[in-house]
């Protein structure tokens, strides 16, 4: 993988990530009321999610020095 | 489940998106979801996919763009969402058959407005279906025609229908208000048909005392027209000094009826016809262009019928299924038809076919055709006629006769709508009064 593939990469999975974050957030706003079996499955993963997020924003940092 | 509902599919390996995406689109359908690529074909197999949204990382990195491919091949519509930023990437996906790309992070905004595009497209073929059946025709030129027609649907910018008498601009207007939405207004005025006096407070309404015989309000086309389609047939003959109003309402979606100081608001899809070449009025500075340039937006030029003569037998089956009665036409007929200019076009084609139902035997010979085709007739004998007058009285006096007989009779079939019948013969009102005045000295002679 040159430099410029490496960037890529970083840059895909911090927007696939951003994403995952951003539409399961949304659903929250949403269905917090209604329907909390969702939420409770949700939650878990967009605590994972951000830990994932921060790892790939370090990486992304690492790559640009 | 209903037949009708979409089956969508989401291919996602990421467990967040997905479930995210797939309880976005819970209500737009039946919902199917894989996290490889191998799940989504699996799916595929099975079930009939409508639409599919598909990420292009997946356990492989890009295999989804291996999907596309499958899934145009299966006439399924794809969304691709994806990180990927990299244009030769966003090139590759629609190279191989993605119809939208979604870049993430994306809102679910972005997702109602990709839904919409796909319900558009989906709508588009079953429309453009539709037409080339309303239309009877195979015609290449007059199917471009027609999907200009469709894109127009899913607009409210004005419409413009140009085309000779009888090529079905009427009949185009009502079928687009019946396709964009038939429990809205549809407003039609011919304004060749209306006097000239009349026409401002046809189209914009009055108050009570406005003028003399204004007893009580009245509301005028544009108002009743809104929400809905105001279809102004004959165009090219709205007099000059209301075209600068009409133009005004159609800017600001508002008017002043007559007498009244309160602007009336109406928000109307605008469809304009005519049969005269506006260009040409504006030359002559019959027609203002900043009105021009606000009837068009869609252009659609329905073509006359000698020159989609492919469509001619499509067209008499349409019109001999119409009535009950079953003809066929001998070889000569079918000759005849097929050489006739047709000029009354679409509308001179079903009378035509009407009467051979009800008169003629059931196999349609060439003298129970050339009865009907009333121009052929015409021409001939005034051809034979035309050199027999102009050796007699010379030519100048036989076209001042001429003149004057068109003139006045087609003023009467009009029931003496002046305006109808200059807008008919294309004439100008110097011309026309000029003429009359032939008439008066040679019934003095």
């Amino acid at each position: 993988m040159n430099p410029s593939d490496n960037e890529s990469k970083s840059i895909h999975d911090i927007n696939s990530s951003l994403n995952a974050l951003l539409s399961s957030l949304e659903v929250i706003k949403d269905e917090w009321k209604n329907n909390p079996e969702l939420i409770n499955q949700l939650m878990p993963l967009v605590l994972d999610k951000t830990i994932q997020l921060k790892t790939e924003l370090d990486q992304f940092y690492q790559i640009q020095k | 489940m209903s037949e009708n509902q979409l089956h969508i599919l989401v291919v996602e390996d990421d467990i967040l998106s997905r479930l995210a995406l797939v309880n976005k689109l819970a209500p737009k359908g039946k919902i199917a979801q894989a996290s490889s690529l191998s799940s989504a074909r699996e799916i595929l197999a099975k079930e009939k996919i409508d639409l599919a949204f598909v990420d292009l990382d997946l356990e492989i990195q890009l295999a989804g763009l291996d999907l596309l491919s499958e899934l145009k091949a299966s006439g399924v519509y794809s969304i691709v969402t994806s990180g990927r930023v990299e244009e030769k990437i966003i090139e590759r996906a629609y190279d191989v058959g993605c119809n939208d790309y979604l870049s993430k992070p994306y809102s679910s905004n972005s997702i109602d407005k990709m839904f919409n595009r796909f319900e558009i497209s989906n709508k588009r073929s079953t429309h453009l279906e539709k037409l080339k059946n309303l239309f009877h025709t195979e015609d290449i030129e007059m199917i471009d025609e027609l999907i200009v027609i469709e894109e127009s649907l899913h607009s409210t910018r004005p419409l413009l229908i140009t085309g000779e008498s009888g090529v079905g601009k009427t009949y185009l207007a009502k079928f687009i208000h019946s396709l964009v939405n038939e429990h809205a207004p549809f407003i039609h005025l011919n304004c060749a048909e209306i006097s000239e006096g009349l026409i401002e407070s046809e189209l914009f309404g009055f108050k009570k005392g406005a003028f003399t015989g204004a007893h009580q309000d009245k509301s005028g086309l544009l108002e009743l027209a809104h929400g809905g389609i105001l279809f102004l047939d004959e165009i090219a003959t709205l007099p000059i000094s209301l075209q600068k109003k009409l133009l005004k309402a159609i800017e600001e979606k508002s008017f002043f009826p007559l007498g009244s100081e309160k602007p009336v608001h109406s928000n109307f899809r605008l469809i304009s016809a005519t049969c005269e070449n506006l260009r040409q009025k504006i030359e002559r500075g019959e027609f203002r262009l900043d009105l021009f340039y606000r009837l068009e937006g869609f252009n659609i030029e329905l073509k006359p019928l000698r020159k989609r003569k492919a469509d001619l037998w499509q067209l008499v089956d349409f019109f001999i299924h119409k009535g009950d009665r079953k003809i066929v036409f001998e070889k000569a007929a079918k000759e005849k038809m097929e050489s006739y200019a047709w000029p009354g076009n679409l509308r001179e084609l079903e009378r035509v076919v009407e009467i051979l139902q009800a008169k003629s035997a059931g196999v349609v010979k060439l003298s129970d055709l050339e009865k009907q085709l009333v121009s052929i007739e015409l021409k001939t004998s005034a051809t034979e006629i035309r050199d027999e007058i102009i050796a007699q009285i010379g030519l100048k006096a036989y076209l001042e006769k001429l003149e004057v007989e068109i003139v006045l009779s087609t003023l009467a079939k009009n029931n003496d709508h002046v305006r109808k019948t200059l807008s008919d013969l294309k004439l100008s009102n110097n011309a026309y009064y000029r003429i009359l005045e032939n008439a008066k000295n040679e019934s003095i002679r």
